[in-house]
């Protein structure tokens, strides 16, 4: 536990709050040495909030003044770079990257709702129970191990590039696009697929035990008593994941769809800059933040409602 | 031929044999109350009977059928014997009625409608019709333990199997709990408790059965059970549970 | 019991969608109106002329300055080329984007477009898994600076950090150590060419190698503090690109070639670049 002295000897490293942090600090020990132990005390408190106002005030300040320093550096060049005005106030660029915008949002809504049912799917199968289904635990093991492990910028060459080329019926002839979704949602169905299984197996094993003494046969247990008991517990943790999806759609730009992050190209090209790339950061952020943050409440009323019953 | 019948059942958790060979009677409308200390096989016993757990050895027979082993249809055994379990068990994602009435649709294939009027109807028989469209955790343990029975005998079992059904609860709700069993041994419900209620097993069951380490070291009618037991061990057990003014 | 429906049902209307909506871009106001074509050039889509670029092609589609929308070019040597090819044809002209290094390694499906129009350089190793068609550019790889750097021998080359794109030739020349002389040790390899040009502008590379003309583009749009200072010959030229043995070279060289011969691509050279290649000075590259 650091005393009040060592703290305020650190908080010295951005002064404003520094000094205060120390004066007290020095207080305290003085009334400490006359024997006011009520006082010293109360000395060695302001001390220790001084030093924390130094921490965090001090490390925003001087966050803020690195920034700062980047971006006019070397002749203001990363703020000419990246956050060029001229670019950043260009309606018809902003257009242009709305209208690709508009596919990563498409690509990632349905590739979400895929992915939320064949990660069920998946889970299921890994939890079929019986040595008859082994092989189909097999599977499905196989299934999550490689794409969870394979990067999803390799998985979307592969399938948008090689399943085209095969020439397959039907899989053969998907657009770019659709690629893009069937892809992604391969890779993080596998992810998504633990998340489910991890609730599943988190349901007591007393719900089931009980559905199965009423009678009920495994697979309307699991659909009717263990599966939306699991659903309910893993939606919050599950939509995390969620997160890296909307942000991979960024990889489909890789099979040449004119999407936010090719348009940022072009854009970027025409201008010789890069505030393309930071206006599409913008618009990911714009997606992003929102979920989160509503996320972050359906997580607070989920487990209010479980506490509640207590 | 009884009703039930446990002929020198085993069974073995690992390197721990639990029981270790159960000869047991249980005729129809009879209630047998199983009594011993913790870990002396009463749950395990129970669990057996309807195939929760697969027995190591012996077999049990109900109405006549061998219903333990191989080649048994599981979920038939289980529409003939309902049981209840000390931590209530009941589904938190469905309100009380569909509590009741999922397995009756499910499993013995009666409409929506049907299953509702005769949950609806049990419901009223314990009291708790207005609770019908709570969800369970909005019930005491009391009423929730009360549901649970209801809902194991929404299947018109033939045999109702009850694990320690009050000792998760409060004092004080245990009593609404045990009326329900006693208005089901009148009615002539068949039943088997594994209970540390000794003042309701004396006042209900006909038979009792101590069980220890895996055998059922004494049994007979309740008066010469927890009065003029036979055995020193039996004896033993319940002079304790008198001194825990527990009787 | 809903639910399992509905989700289904919004996979499916989804999965629907995403076939209309297809990415590929609507031809760009020409003044097309296709008449009866001279040749019959077999399209892979009925009355359409569909090419594949991969964007951005400053100078070849799309004048840079002009638009920030790829949807709106309508301009450019290769789009000029495109449409004009489309005419003779009597299609009209759609085009797609596709990335570069999928283009070169002959991984677009050739039943999905008929040629390719993207700068792209002949050269035997891509011509294992492609058809190119007869060169219609002279091409050779120029380096472009900022203004105050000295070239006057490849030995102040190799004196620079020099960036490249993945997967030209500009970076297989300088670091795949098969081209006799080229080899530089300072190089830098951008996966697309506005982050090369990037580094250039904040000090992080002395130049960017690449053709000539496309270096020319960019020198035209920096406001005199870029130039094209130096170009090595290499004799390059740039082709269009067929699937491999499908048959279209035989259709569209003929075309091609006519272009050449009329003048019309040499038009377009003088009316696009923002500078005339033989006017940037010419340095050997030494083999030994």
């Amino acid at each position: 536990m650091l005393t009040y002295r060592k703290a305020a000897t650190i908080a010295l490293l951005f002064p404003p709050a520094g000094v205060p942090a120390m004066v007290h600090s020095i207080r305290a020990s003085r009334l400490a040495r006359e024997g006011e132990i009520e006082s010293a005390r109360h000395e060695g408190e302001r001390a220790r909030d001084w030093s924390w106002y130094a921490v965090g005030i001090g490390l925003s300040v001087y966050s803020v003044a690195f920034l700062t320093w980047l971006l006019l550096a070397n002749n203001h060049a990363v703020a000419r770079v990246f956050f060029g005005w001229a670019t950043l106030t260009d309606g018809a660029a902003w257009k242009s990257m709305l209208k690709g915008f508009w596919i990563n949002v498409q690509v990632f809504v349905i590739a979400e709702i895929i992915v939320l049912v064949w990660a069920l799917v998946v889970a299921v199968m890994r939890l079929l129970p019986g040595p008859a289904c082994r092989p189909i635990r097999f599977l499905a093991t196989v299934y999550v191990d490689v794409f969870r492990g394979v990067p999803s910028l390799l998985v979307i060459y592969i399938v948008g590039l090689g399943l085209a080329q095969a020439n397959v019926p039907i899989v053969g002839d998907f657009s770019d696009i659709q690629y893009a979704i069937i892809a992604l949602s391969l890779t993080y169905g596998a992810y998504v697929s633990e998340v489910y299984r991890a609730g599943i197996e988190s349901v007591h094993w007393s719900q089931t035990a009980a559905a199965r003494s009423l009678g009920l046969t495994y697979s309307q247990t699991m659909r009717h008593v263990v599966v939306p008991q699991a659903v309910r517990r893993v939606i919050p943790p599950l939509l995390n994941d969620f997160i890296g999806l909307q942000k991979d759609t960024a990889l489909i730009s890789v099979l040449g769809v004119l999407d936010v992050v090719n348009r940022a190209r072009f854009i970027n090209n025409s201008r010789g800059t890069l505030a393309a790339y930071s206006m599409a950061a913008i618009l990911f952020l714009l997606v992003t933040i929102p979920f989160t943050r509503w996320l972050d409440g359906l997580i607070r009323r989920q487990q209010a409602k479980t506490l509640a019953g207590r | 031929m009884a009703f039930l019948e446990l002929r020198d059942v085993h069974k073995r958790f690992g390197s721990n044999e639990v029981l270790r060979g159960i000869n047991l009677d249980v005729e129809l409308h009879q209630v047998v109350c199983l009594i011993g200390a913790s870990g002396s096989g009463k749950s395990t016993l129970l669990r057996c009977i309807n195939q929760l757990e697969t027995i190591d050895g012996g077999e049990i027979r109900l109405g006549g059928d061998r219903v333990s082993g191989r080649g048994i249809d599981v979920d038939v055994l289980r529409r003939e014997v309902g049981i209840v379990f000390q931590s209530f068990n009941l589904f938190p994602h469905q309100t009380v009625l569909k509590n009741i009435t999922l397995a009756p649709v499910k499993v013995l294939g009666f409409t929506k409608e049907l299953a509702e009027e005769r949950g609806i109807a049990l419901l009223k028989r314990i009291g708790l019709e207005e609770k019908a469209k709570e969800y369970p955790d909005r019930l005491s343990g009391g009423q929730q333990q009360r549901v649970a029975i209801v809902r194991a005998l929404a299947m018109e079992p033939r045999l109702l199997l009850l694990d320690e059904i009050t000792s998760a609860l409060d004092p004080e709700l245990v009593g609404e709990v045990l009326n329900i069993v006693r208005d089901l041994a009148k009615d002539g419900m068949t039943m088997m408790l594994a209970t540390h209620e000794m003042g309701f097993a004396k006042e209900v069951s006909s038979k009792v059965c101590f069980l220890h380490e895996g055998v059922i070291h004494e049994e007979g009618p309740p008066e010469q059970i927890f009065e003029h037991p036979q055995q020193d061990r039996t004896k033993a057990f319940v002079q304790r549970i008198i001194e825990a003014g527990r009787l | 019991m809903k639910t399992p429906r509905l989700i289904a049902a919004l996979i499916a209307v989804g999965l629907l969608a995403t076939a209309c909506g297809d990415d590929d871009n609507e031809p760009a106001a020409g003044d097309t109106v296709a008449p009866a074509g001279t040749n019959d050039c077999k399209p892979v889509k009925p009355g359409v002329l569909s090419v594949v670029t991969s964007l951005p092609g400053p100078n070849f589609w799309g004048t840079t300055q002009a638009e920030v929308d790829p949807d709106e070019i309508s301009s450019g040597i290769e789009f000029d080329m495109a449409n004009m090819i489309a005419q003779l044809c009597g299609l009209e002209m759609e085009f797609t984007n596709e990335g570069f290094e999928a283009i070169v390694a002959g991984q677009i499906d050739p039943t999905s477009y008929d040629l390719v129009l993207s700068q792209v350089t002949i050269g035997e190793d891509r011509a294992k898994v492609v058809d190119f068609s007869v060169g219609y550019f002279t091409s050779d790889q120029g380096l472009l600076v900022n203004k105050g750097t000295t070239v006057a021998s490849w030995d102040d080359v190799k004196a620079l950090a020099v960036g490249v794109q993945a997967s030209t030739t500009a970076e297989f020349y300088v670091t795949s150590g098969e081209v006799a002389g080229w080899t530089l040790d300072n190089v830098k390899s951008y996966p697309d060419l506005a982050s090369a040009y990037a580094a250039l502008n904040a000090g992080q590379v002395d130049g960017v190698l690449i053709d000539t003309p496309i270096n020319l583009g960019q020198a035209a749009q920096s406001d005199g503090k870029q130039e094209v200072v130096a170009q090595f010959k290499t004799g390059e030229e740039y082709g269009a690109i067929f699937g491999k043995g499908n048959g279209k070279k035989a259709i569209y060289d003929p075309i091609i070639q006519g272009l050449i011969d009329d003048g019309t691509i040499n038009a377009l050279i003088a009316k696009y670049l923002g500078g005339d290649p033989s006017t940037v000075p010419f340095v050997d590259v030494p083999t030994a």
